[in-house]
């Protein structure tokens, strides 16, 4: 009893965090009192006020509204990233779980070794060549790297389904191959496989971030959360609002998602224990 | 004559026992070679795709024509890419990582002069967060269900949501700036304690909270097994039982998790290192990122991938170790998120 009231809680809380920022960043042009990228050299660095919530940066720049515009940046490359890595790795997961025999065992091994690859510092590695890193950039690289662990859910999900008397029942009538996967396995492996990419997306929004205040994502002056905080940081000790605000946005936004994801897991897929892993 | 079948029936049993052990030890040690021939390949192609000459980078802006036709023999840039992603290889497997353009020194001096203060970074992280991660994690189970489980889960969710760095620079302004008890960042003299605190305690943030939700249902799923309620029975007192019988058996999953985490930490102390200008290869990547000296940050990148693959292989060993079912079934290990 108390175990499913917590359930629900944990996802309505995950829920309510991410609908925020999916809002805030639909509608940041309406939302964002200023104009992100606006320079005012008579506000510079001001504090916390009525006027601007969270303060101006070192170009008077109001964080509010700049801290609104990176929620933007942080949710596109957070769920694009998760979408490249959802459809490689449910490709490979699922190519592999039903044809079995050599080609599981060649797509398994290339699982195994790219889920033993440190995944975050292989994204810097590749960002670091680039001259100019953008964002678009970072979603792809993040995408690439991000699928291992998703063919191996995938894979795990459509061996134990291939089995089932539903799908002998459909190859029994005829049906292909192709179309026993997409038709009727791949809609069963849809709980896992949306629990993953929510914890993805989580995952995804913290590399980035990481990678922003590294200098190897978002530059300036693009209102990337990771980029303010980056900013921020030489004025730390005496305006710590610049860099408190995004970084509170950061923890909030992967939190939601963290949450949802967890609760979403308990919802859809009970087999599974307690943890995110 | 019966007393001899049980005796040799035993010695079958242990000789099997070691087989399985070295076999899943030679198993294991294979593992590791595609691992990093395929981080070391990755590299090669992305330093190979770079625009730009590395020899015109290395000799320097007033070097003459001579001089870098020279050095492109030398580093072998004047070979076709085959042979050059050989002896790319070859230098790998012997330690040699290339060399900085900007501090004009081999990469592996680089290396070995900043890990001592990655080493001890990452190692005093991870044993804070076993100690507040193991402790939240016992303290949620024995209140399964309670105020306590609840507050712990929640707060080892935050840990886990949190981006390391920017909370690095937040305890900077509470710990240093507003109470002035800590030191801002830097080394002092020889990375003592008060220098280490803060860094490792931001580093350790992520770990503390994976290792409370997986010391929390290891726990539980232990709690429920018989020989504890035999125990109970027994009358031996609460906290013997935790310490003794349960705590053992839910050190296994933290194992794991413990290795996985380190992919984590050591991507984490790359950010942790910039913000507390803590010495170590991640401050190095940083400087190197800012100055464009590639074969730093690839360099730093291969050596931090390999510290993770040979900690993980490590771990595995040491979970076969404490778990006999392992060495049977083969375990593989697996890769950690930031």
């Amino acid at each position: 009893m108390s175990r499913g009231k917590r359930r629900s809680f944990t996802m309505r809380i995950g829920m309510v965090l991410v609908l925020l920022l999916v809002v805030s960043a639909i509608g940041a042009d309406f939302l964002a009192p200023y104009d992100p990228y606006k320079v005012d050299i008579g506000a510079v660095m001001l504090a916390p006020s009525a006027e601007h919530p969270f303060g101006t940066d070192y170009l008077g720049r109001d964080v509010l509204s700049r801290v609104i515009y990176g929620g933007r940046i942080s949710l596109a490359i957070g769920v694009l990233a998760v979408l490249i890595s959802g459809l490689i790795g449910t490709v490979i997961g699922a190519t592999a779980g039903f044809a079995g025999g050599w080609v599981d065992e060649v797509l398994m091994r290339l699982t195994d070794i790219v889920l033993s690859f440190p995944t975050a510092l292989l994204a810097l590695a590749v960002m670091a060549i680039f001259e100019n890193p953008t964002v678009g950039k970072i979603f792809i690289v993040l995408g690439l790297v991000g699928w291992a662990n998703i063919a191996r859910l995938v894979r795990a999900e459509v061996m134990a389904i291939k089995e089932r008397d539903y799908i002998t029942a459909a190859r029994s009538v005829g049906a292909g191959p192709l179309s026993i996967v997409i038709r009727h396995v791949l809609p069963n492996t849809l709980g896992t496989l949306i629990v993953a990419l929510t914890l993805g997306v989580a995952g995804n929004i913290l590399t980035e971030a990481w990678l922003s205040f590294l200098g190897l994502g978002a530059q300036p002056p693009v209102p990337s959360w990771g980029a303010m905080i980056t900013e921020g940081q030489f004025f730390l000790t005496t305006r710590p609002w610049v860099c408190a605000f995004p970084g509170l946005a950061i923890l909030l936004t992967v939190l939601g998602f963290n949450m949802l994801g967890d609760g979403l897991r308990d919802v859809l897929d009970p087999r599974l224990k307690r943890t995110i892993q | 004559m019966q007393a001899g079948g049980v005796n040799s029936d035993f010695c079958l049993l242990t000789s099997d026992f070691s087989k399985y052990m070295l076999s899943f030890i030679v198993r294991r040690f294979l593992s590791l070679i595609p691992v990093v021939w395929g981080i070391a390949t990755i590299v090669f192609v992305l330093m190979y795709l770079v625009p730009g000459d590395p020899a015109r980078l290395m000799a320097g802006q007033n070097a003459s024509p001579q001089t870098i036709e020279a050095l492109r023999a030398k580093m072998g840039l004047d070979r076709p890419v085959h042979e050059r992603y050989v002896l790319f290889l070859a230098s790998l497997a012997r330690g040699d990582l290339g060399y900085s353009y900007r501090q004009r020194r081999p990469v592996s001096e680089v290396i070995s002069e900043r890990f001592p203060a990655t080493l001890k970074l990452a190692l005093a992280s991870i044993l804070i967060a076993l100690l507040f991660g193991v402790s939240a994690g016992i303290i949620a189970a024995r209140h399964h269900g309670g105020v306590l489980d609840y507050g712990v889960m929640g707060l080892s969710l935050l840990g886990i949501s949190t981006p390391v760095f920017w909370l690095g620079l937040m305890l900077i302004v509470v710990f240093s700036v507003w109470l002035g008890w800590l030191p801002v960042g830097g080394y002092g003299e020889s990375g003592d304690i008060l220098h280490l605190l803060l860094p490792a305690l931001s580093l350790s943030a992520i770990s503390i909270g994976y290792f409370a939700r997986i010391t929390r249902s290891s726990f539980l799923e232990v709690m429920r097994q018989d020989y504890i309620l035999a125990a109970r029975a027994r009358g031996i007192p609460e906290s013997r039982i935790i310490c003794r019988h349960s705590l053992r058996n839910a050190a296994i999953p933290l194992v794991t998790v413990v290795g996985t985490n380190l992919a984590g930490l050591l991507g984490g102390a790359v950010a942790t290192e910039t913000v507390f200008a803590w010495p170590g290869i991640g401050r190095a990547i940083y400087d190197a990122i800012l100055v464009r000296d590639l074969p730093v940050v690839e360099g730093g990148v291969i050596f931090l991938a390999f510290v993770f693959v040979v900690s993980n292989l490590g771990i595995d060993l040491l979970y076969a170790w404490i778990d006999p079912r392992v060495r049977l079934t083969g375990y593989s290990g697996t890769g950690g998120e930031l």
